[in-house]
């Protein structure tokens, strides 16, 4: 992955050189500190619009999270209350960051001088600025004066030097003559990949040999310009390849199996363009694998699904080499599978809808290790197992079943997210995810036996077929419960969505007593009796998850009201004559 | 030239990328530092310290070729680890392992100096120390295929194992092949200082990738019926 970034960062290498280290600053206005150059004097404090992205270079900012370590002449002032003391804390703060940049250098001695004897009245511009301002993270940077003529700090020559100098201050300090990883050139290396990448720490002891911190260049070494690259690319990558997913962050890494500059900077330009249009993968899930799918197949994808608090950096998933083939794949197959439910107004199961279907998971639960294995399998269309999806399917609808009872209409309706999961089953059976067997019919058609025909590998033993009438019936039970007291006890004996085989079976005459009573008994309902009855006396003796058996039950009652098995008015009315 | 010929598998394996230390992501087959360490452990050699990595000069001389037996299938296991920065005594830190699953390679080594000595543990599976597939906790176990001879072939033609990626290196990927390109360790010095580094093309659904062009030569095991590329 790094050496895709490295590949990106050096294709993009920016025309001046310090370019390849600065960052875009995040917030929107800044404060800046007006210095005239001849003679060297303090001006005041100016409030500042950020620069556009195409001139975000010139404040020559670079992260400093998590240390003074005086990188940029350019730094966060973030004011976390608006009592005087502390604005003045956050100031000082600030100021100490800030000085770092000029301390230490012979070519910016003045300035320092200059910070510290206007010290108090900097520290009092700075307040009053801040008690006008609205914004709660604003920075501190500093403009010079020269000729009359305003100056940004990246167009003042001796700002830019350092800034260089202090972006490899520790790759030249700490340096070793060794082989470097990504390019395989003898040089001077170090281990500096963790000042560009948060997720690559080597300052702990653990993570070098022999348990030694010094030992740390041996496990990753990288020259000088291998890292300018990767900073480079790094800068790209998390500007401009970037999605929200699902409160995270994707990476998408662009890479090519043979090289070929003219098409990876095409494609790095598309995703580019795509993740500031688009901007949410899960919501735009569709538009955006199209647009990448829409390239030549020896383009790949490197998916990073990136878990970002401050200065951390936790890679929650890597899927290496997504081909746009693949991508095309999923966009088809999910389509068609929403088609083939035939249900309208249902959604495509997209990541972020299976992501509902999980509930949600946040990173400390089991279900999202469980929600990234099938991300995985969906991208590389590895195996998952079908069980498993099932149990966060029935989950997800015994709880939406409840809400109806208590009135609680938050989320999808029970029915709405039946649909939604067969047609994730389908999708995901499609894509290869899901090995599910077809099996030819062993029952003689009949009407209703079209219907499963439609989804062969789904209904592929008699048992789904016969529970699933059991669930149309059982439907149509509460269908006229509810038309005639607008009430459905019926709901009471599916126990809660977790009957075994022996309950569902034991519910058809039961359906048929409570047809009678309601005289809703007719020709049809009794043809789907029997036809559920031959498929029963088929199945034999099978070991049926509870999950599944439900799944494909529910499935039987939410497709109770639609075609072919739609209740006729008619018949009921026709029998209650 | 003569080659010997042995599988090794397990349950699991993890093969850390280096520059992935606070999330683990592993590497879909073991670089030629971990094949060293695995048949070091099997001949019994030992380091005096654990700095050192004078065992790789045992196999200086030795090539080494890699085939993947099963499709590599990648799943994140949550792993408690003891917490070391607090010091309190029983605290544990959870760090997510990406491991592969049912790891099975075959392994390829050409004739070094300790060729019969490897053949004969192999052939009568001894080994001196635990192997195991990248993480101590990952056992490995391992069963003898055979030592046979390899006659140089020309491409084009299907290659098994994963093929090191030398300029003008040329694949032909066919339908429903995906591959993945792992940058990794060649070599290190006796202080275990990295001294080579390759890149390399793997087929995760483990079929033999069609090689149309390559510098170095190609092995062909005729027996096996298999072709094979070195990846040192």
């Amino acid at each position: 992955m790094l050496t895709k970034v490295i590949e990106i960062g050096r294709l993009m290498r920016q025309s001046e050189y310090y370019r390849n280290f600065t960052k875009a600053v995040k917030q929107d206005k800044g404060l800046a500190l007006l210095v005239s150059l001849e003679p060297l004097e303090y001006k005041g404090v100016v409030a500042l619009e950020t620069p556009g992205p195409d001139q975000a270079h010139l404040l020559l900012y670079t992260d400093q999270l998590g240390q003074v370590s005086g990188k940029s002449p350019t730094v966060n002032l973030t004011v976390s209350g608006k009592s005087l003391e502390k604005i003045k804390e956050a100031i000082e703060k600030a100021l100490r960051k800030f000085r770092r940049f000029f301390e230490d250098e012979e070519v910016l001695r003045d300035f320092v001088k200059l910070f510290e004897k206007n010290h108090l009245q900097i520290v009092e511009d700075l307040e009053k600025q801040l008690m006008t301002m609205e914004e709660k993270g604003t920075y501190l940077t500093i403009i010079l004066i020269k000729n009359g003529q305003e100056m940004m700090p990246a167009e003042y020559e001796p700002f830019k030097e350092v800034f260089i100098k202090r972006a490899l201050e520790k790759a030249t300090s700490t340096g070793v003559q060794g082989t470097c990883h990504f390019c395989g050139k003898s040089r001077l290396v170090s281990a500096t990949v963790n000042e560009v990448f948060k997720f690559a720490t080597f300052d702990k002891p653990g993570f070098s040999p022999s348990l030694k911190i010094e030992g740390a260049v041996k496990v990753l070494p990288i020259c000088e310009e291998c890292k300018t690259d990767l900073q480079n690319g790094a800068n790209i990558v998390t500007r401009d390849l970037t999605f929200n997913f699902l409160g995270r962050t994707i990476w998408l890494i662009p890479s090519l199996m043979h090289k070929n500059d003219s098409i990876l900077s095409r494609v790095i330009e598309r995703v580019k363009e795509n993740s500031k249009t688009l901007k949410d993968f899960a919501r735009n899930e569709e538009e955006i694998e199209e647009a990448l799918a829409d390239e030549d197949p020896f383009v790949h994808y490197d998916f990073l699904f990136m878990e970002i608090n401050k200065n951390q950096q936790r890679i929650e998933l890597h899927l290496t080499e997504v081909s746009p083939t693949r991508l095309r794949k999923l966009v088809t197959e999910r389509k068609e599978a929403a088609k083939r439910i035939a249900v309208e107004n249902v959604p495509e199961p997209t990541l972020g809808l299976l992501w509902d279907l999980y509930e949600k998971p946040t990173s400390k639960s089991e279900a999202r290790k469980d929600y990234l294995q099938l991300i995985r399998s969906i991208f590389h269309g590895e195996s998952y197992n079908l069980q498993r999806f099932l149990w966060y399917c029935m989950r997800k609808i015994r709880k939406a079943v409840q809400e109806i009872d208590s009135k609680q209409t938050r989320n999808f309706h029970w029915r709405t997210l039946t649909y939604l999961s067969f047609a994730a089953v389908l999708f995901l059976s499609q894509i290869e995810v899901f090995h599910l067997r077809k099996e030819g019919e062993s029952v003689v058609s009949s009407e209703v036996s079209e219907f499963f025909q439609r989804y062969p590998e789904f209904f592929n033993e008699p048992w789904k077929k016969a529970v699933f009438l059991t669930g149309v019936l059982a439907g149509k039970v509460l269908a006229v419960q509810y038309a005639k007291r607008q009430a459905a006890p019926f709901f009471n004996k599916l126990k809660g969505l977790k009957m075994n085989m022996r309950d569902v079976q034991g519910l058809l005459p039961e359906i048929r007593n409570k047809l009678e009573q309601y005289k809703s008994y007719g020709q049809r309902t009794d043809l789907i009796m029997k036809v559920a009855a031959e498929y029963y006396l088929s199945a034999g003796e099978k070991n049926i998850t509870i999950d599944e058996l439900n799944f494909v039950f529910t499935l039987g009652l939410a497709y109770s009201n639609k075609e072919p098995f739609k209740i006729e008015v008619e018949e009921v009315e026709q029998n209650e004559q | 030239m003569k080659v010997l010929v042995f599988d090794v598998f397990g349950k699991y394996a993890l093969f850390r990328r280096s520059y992935t230390t606070t999330s683990s992501t592993s590497y879909s087959f073991p670089p030629r530092t971990a094949i060293c360490g695995l048949l070091g452990a099997i001949l019994g050699i030992q380091n005096d310290t654990t700095e050192s990595s004078e065992h790789l000069r045992t196999f200086d001389d030795a090539h080494f070729a890699v085939k993947l037996l099963n499709p590599i299938k990648k799943i994140n296991i949550a792993t408690n680890y003891v917490e070391t920065k607090s010091g309190q005594k029983h605290a544990r830190i959870q760090i997510v392992l990406e491991l592969i699953k049912n790891p099975a390679y075959r392994i390829y080594v050409s004739e070094f100096g300790k060729y019969e000595e490897l053949q004969y543990c192999l052939k009568n599976k001894i080994s001196v120390f635990t192997p195991y597939l990248g993480q101590a906790q990952m056992i490995a176990n391992f069963s003898y295929v055979g030592s046979f001879d390899a006659e140089p072939v020309s491409t084009p033609l299907e290659v098994h194992t994963v093929i090191k990626v030398l300029d003008g290196t040329k694949i032909f990927p066919q339908k429903g092949q995906l591959f993945i390109k792992e940058r990794m360790t060649l070599n290190m010095d006796n202080e275990r200082t990295p001294t080579a580094f390759a890149s390399y093309w793997v087929e995760k659904n483990a079929t033999p990738i069609k090689l149309v062009h390559y510098v170095e030569q190609v092995y062909r095991i005729k027996e096996l019926g298999e072709n094979i590329c070195w990846i040192d």
